[in-house]
């Protein structure tokens, strides 16, 4: 019924709102029509998410509110194939089919499209991003590699946060939130419509909270941690220049205090970001230029006090066609620049610029079948400006090096029968050395040398995968499953080789340290009734072998087998009465082995014990404007180590969410 | 953990499904969500109608409750096909009824429900809602009505 009045309510404002030719996806619209979610996020093209040549997760606007999260990492921890931990309240971690390390730079994250991680890292900030939980239409998660269509990084998969549009949609909203930890956070959105042809979206909010308890937390790693904060400002705008033409303008800022005490980092950064774009119907295809800039100001306020400050500025350029009735194509240009600078880096600066082009050729070669293929060359040259430390060893000339990357995704789709669909997928994704990994030069007092390794090779990721899907259409539910079998080749890691002598000083530098394998099998069933209730059990396993080099140090960046749950439950149940709304969602994951930083012994292994997590929360909807909500995390425990740092802490929230 | 699969598995029988009704409606032009669904897609149609503009519905081709309801700023009334003239869109049952619109009209929007009218280049337009929603256009017919459809949304749909 809901689906039926959210159409009727699109028909209702037939020829109000809607341009006469939308050049961006209009997903709400689109999504009206085929009755289910609707991506960009797998080909570049949009597709109903049934037909998408890729695993794909679609978490929507429901599923938000009903997690009751303040965040988008808690909102997405029981989805089937991510792994999920916390360092401190403002540090989530995500990673996709394990493998994760600190600072995960295998996992590209996007919003609309642009990419809004570290650069200088490879991290993604999840507090600083400029959105609002409020103004997410949906979350799509990409599971395996997807570097054919967006490049370095998206290694182990892609989660790109869409919006509502600042053009299509009214998204108003503010909500206020309260809770234990001293938690005090609010958020608001509001959409400007000037006619039927600009729209203007703003959204900010911001939060603040007392760290967890610290009690059993080794006392080197709890000291100097910070208030954990964030606040974030964003404005979007889209002009409908013409019937054939739209531009976009977008601005935000954020910034965040955040705790790493398993490495002793307290750390306090800040994110600005600009990106206009220019998408055209032609007579050549749907033509789309797209330039943004993000800069980062990453400060260590610990022990190690350093700052970084990373600037990257991107431009792309791509083409979507049809030729014949049955062949879709996208050819793409993506330029990118990046520079990063400050004590991490000695006062010098490193940079590299990538050259990259690509194509995507999706043939439906039959009713229910088609096969998605995609090619993207990346070219990448490294250079440094400023003075290169005599005490490292390297010269100037030490930067002057390039790499190519070729990267593929093949996908083909069949449906075997109005209830069965089957996935057949191969990609070659890779993982960048960062540009910490590649050329900080930081003298460390005591005589020792942290130092980047400009000669570095990236990760290749390469994966294999079947899926099946089968709708039980009697019982309301869907059945989801894959194997996958991928391959890590050239991993690296910070700090990662064996510590040599250079002079007086002791140098700890990355090194590529070998390669390391994974077999996996996720199923999912999940149902939603119309009579209100809602379930959902997945299960996934994972192994993983690991081929270190001799020479390589063991540790956090290099026992990738030990440091991944081998076996995750995520289950979930919920019930819709009337104004009420009730919901739980659990986990159940094996032990692991972490690792926590000590200035004398360096990292120190921790065995992270399996354990079982639940949240819970109820929603009341007062009136259609306004709802209010109180949700528990961490039902089972007070205290739970989700990896070796502080101990998370059971969180209660209150919220109220005013929509008008 | 025992008793929360035996919840699940009981569920599961006892809840009542979340799938399509199971009244047959393949083709059934008359369905409420068939009518819902082609007025959202005429959001995609590059010509906008004036707003009083006229839209016909042939014999049982739509729910003219529906129709009307839903393009409320729009004059729907019952026709026949030689009613199109000075139309903006028409529902059809039938190919020939779809030559016989066009006959009328040459630039009006023909709306079938099913793939054969579109596959005999006579409707512009039909959808499928089930097994799920399939949406074709008929490049032929649309060209000749001078109809232009979203680009994004032309990468969705099947084209014949």
């Amino acid at each position: 019924m809901r689906r039926y009045l959210t159409t009727t309510a699109c028909a209702a404002v037939f020829l109000s709102t809607v341009p006469a030719l939308a050049q961006t996806v209009n997903y709400g619209s689109l999504e009206d029509v085929f009755s289910e979610p609707v991506t960009t996020s797998a080909t570049g093209k949009p597709q109903k998410v049934s037909e998408a040549p890729v695993n794909m997760e679609i978490i929507t606007q429901d599923d938000i509110r009903r997690s009751g999260a303040d965040n988008i990492p808690d909102v997405l921890q029981f989805l089937v194939g991510l792994d999920f931990r916390r360092s401190s309240f403002n540090d989530p971690e995500l990673s996709i089919r394990g493998y994760d390390q600190p600072w995960n730079p295998r996992l590209l994250v996007l919003v609309n499209g642009r990419p809004v991680y570290e650069d200088f890292y490879g991290d993604v900030v999840w507090a600083a991003i400029p959105v609002q939980l409020d103004e997410i239409r949906q979350i799509e998660v990409v599971k395996g590699p997807n570097s054919a269509l967006f490049g370095f990084n998206a290694a182990s998969g892609v989660i790109n946060i869409v919006t509502y549009d600042p053009l299509y949609d009214r998204a108003n909203a503010v909500t206020l939130r309260t809770g234990t930890q001293a938690l005090r956070e609010g958020s608001a959105v509001a959409t400007v419509h000037i006619g039927d042809t600009i729209g203007v979206r703003m959204s900010a909010g911001g939060m603040e909270a007392d760290e967890f308890k610290v009690n059993d937390v080794p006392a080197e790693n709890a000291v100097g941690l910070l208030h954990p904060m964030s606040g974030t400002f964003n404005i979007d705008g889209r002009w409908q220049v013409t019937p054939d033409v739209q531009f976009s303008l977008e601005g935000g800022a954020g910034t965040m205090k955040r705790n790493f005490p398993a490495d002793e980092t307290p750390e306090y950064d800040k994110t600005d970001t600009i990106r206009s774009r220019l998408s055209a119907n032609t007579g050549i295809g749907l033509v789309d230029l797209d330039f943004y800039r993000n800069v980062w100001q990453i400060n260590y306020l610990g022990s190690q006090a350093q700052h970084a400050t990373d600037i990257a500025d991107d431009f792309r350029a791509s083409d979507l066609f049809k030729i014949g009735l049955s062949n879709s194509f996208r050819i793409g240009f993506e330029y990118k620049y990046n520079e990063a600078y400050g004590e991490f880096l000695s006062g010098s600066t490193d940079y590299y610029s990538t050259y990259s082009i690509g194509g995507m050729w999706n043939w439906d070669i039959a009713p229910g079948v088609s096969l998605t293929n995609a090619l993207r060359e990346d070219y990448l040259q490294l250079g440094f400006k400023g003075m290169v430390l005599p005490i490292t060893g390297q010269t100037a000339s030490s930067y002057d090096t390039s790499l190519n990357a070729l990267s593929f995704n093949s996908g083909l789709v069949y449906s075997v029968s109005d209830e069965d669909v089957v996935r057949l997928m191969a990609a070659r994704g890779f993982q960048l050395p960062s540009l910490d990994d590649l050329g900080q030069q930081i003298p460390v007092p005591g005589n020792s040398l942290d130092l980047g390794q400009p000669a570095l090779k990236p990760t290749v990721v390469l994966n294999f995968e079947a899926d099946y899907d089968h709708t039980f259409t009697r019982l309301g539910a869907t059945l989801r499953s894959a194997v996958f079998r991928q391959n890590n080749n050239g991993l690296f890691g910070y700090d990662a080789g064996v510590p040599y002598q250079l002079g007086v000083n002791t140098v700890y530098q990355s090194a590529n340290l070998g390669s390391s394998d994974e077999t996996g099998v996720e199923i999912a069933l999940k149902s939603a009734s119309r009579a209100g209730f809602r379930w959902n059990v997945s299960y996934s396993y994972a192994t993983i072998t690991d081929h270190i080099d001799s020479g390589i140090a063991a540790g956090v960046y290099s026992t990738y087998a030990g440091s991944t749950p081998q076996n995750i439950v995520d289950f979930g149940i919920g019930y819709t009465l009337d104004r009420w709304e009730f919901d739980a969602q659990g986990r159940w994951q094996s032990k692991f082995l972490d690792y926590r930083f000590n200035a004398a012994l360096g990292y120190v292994p921790v065995t992270i014990a399996n354990y079982v997590t639940a949240n819970a929360h109820v929603g009341f909807r007062v009136t259609d404007g306004v709802s209010l909500g109180l949700t528990v995390e961490q039902l089972e425990a007070e205290h739970l180590l989700e990896r070796a740092s502080i101990p998370v802490d059971r969180r209660i929230i209150v919220s109220t969410t005013v929509k008008f | 953990m025992r008793h929360l699969v035996v919840f699940l598995v009981s569920a599961l029988f006892v809840c009542a499904p979340a799938g399509p009704s199971t009244r047959a409606f393949a083709a059934d032009a008359t369905d409420t969500k068939w009518v819902l669904i082609v007025v959202t897609t005429l959001n995609f149609v590059n010509r906008k109608p004036a707003p009083d503009a006229k839209v016909v519905v042939v014999g049982n081709a739509a729910d003219l409750a529906t129709a009307q309801s839903s393009l409320a700023e729009m004059t729907v009334t019952e026709g026949k096909a030689g009613d199109a003239a000075g139309a903006y869109a028409i529902f059809v049952n039938t190919a020939d009824e779809a030559r016989a619109a066009h006959a009328a009209n040459s630039a009006i929007l023909i709306i079938g429900s099913n793939e054969s009218c579109v596959e005999a280049g006579a409707c512009v337009l039909a959808v499928e809602t089930q097994p799920k929603v399939t949406i074709y256009v008929s490049r032929a017919a649309a060209q000749a009505a001078g109809i232009e459809f979203d680009p994004n949304f032309k990468m969705m749909i099947t084209e014949k």
